[in-house]
């Protein structure tokens, strides 16, 4: 199982019947395996962490993490659509998920991109991506 | 030699704090003591011995210090510092994505 804060994102992509309804539970944690691996599709993945240090104990136990959400989809709207639904999930929705307390979780950035297969013979198609990035600061 | 901050523990009243940032800040006062017998462009005499102000000022992370509260003040680890002290002055705040912070001075005596 993956660790917290990418276990509270699982979860809450997972249990939410407009993001699956368009995913169907197509998401991933760093990477998109090849099998299984169609549009649309959510990847998240850790990009950084960090805490906050005291003299005398050490790290105070709450971390700050930043993991980064991408909706992908072969048609924007539907990627804007999912990364929508996303935001609504997650920014400033902190909770307990399985033995993840996450206590604050924020939107940072969020940017429109694009990828679009070069070469001859390219099996992907031109795909969007709303990406966004996320600060969580969690119970370790 | 340098030496890490790291591994200070602060107390005050029996209580230790989480503390970020210690300042310790001693100053006297200084009597002028320069006479005619000093030579045109020598430097001025002074004389010190007096009473002097010792002021600790720290960083936490926790809630508001009671100014006006008294107790024993002991710094242990990488410096040692102790006295009975009053805090002078306190202030916390909270931000937007970040844990609560305090700053509080003291007063030793």
């Amino acid at each position: 199982m993956p660790s917290a804060p990418e276990m509270f994102i699982y979860h809450r992509l997972n249990s939410d019947p407009q993001i699956v309804g368009k995913t169907d539970y197509r998401h991933y944690a760093i990477f998109v395996p090849k099998i299984g691996g169609e549009f649309p599709f959510v990847v998240y993945a850790r990009k950084n962490t960090g805490g906050d240090d005291t003299l005398n104990s050490g790290p105070v136990g709450l971390p700050m993490t930043h993991i980064q959400v991408s909706a992908w989809a072969v048609d924007s709207s539907e990627a804007r659509d999912i990364g929508d639904r996303i935001r609504e999930t997650l920014d400033g929705k902190p909770g307990d998920v399985a033995d993840a307390r996450i206590v604050d979780i924020r939107l940072v950035s969020e940017t429109d991109d694009f990828v679009e297969p070069q070469g001859a013979g390219a099996q992907l198609p031109l795909a969007y991506e709303v990406r966004q990035l996320y600060q969580v600061r969690w119970q370790q | 030699m340098a030496v890490s901050s790291q591994g200070l523990t602060f107390t005050f009243g029996g209580t230790t704090l989480s503390v970020t940032n210690v300042s310790i800040n001693e100053s006297q006062d200084l009597v002028d003591a320069t006479d005619l017998g000093v030579a045109p462009n020598d430097r001025r005499i002074y004389v010190g011995g007096f009473a002097s102000d010792a002021e600790v000022q720290i960083e936490y992370f926790g809630d508001i210090l009671t100014s006006g509260t008294s107790g024993a003040l002991a710094i242990t680890g990488p410096i040692s510092y102790s006295g009975n002290a009053t805090i002078s002055t306190s202030s916390v705040s909270a931000s937007v994505g970040d844990l609560v912070r305090g700053n509080a001075t003291f007063r030793v005596s």
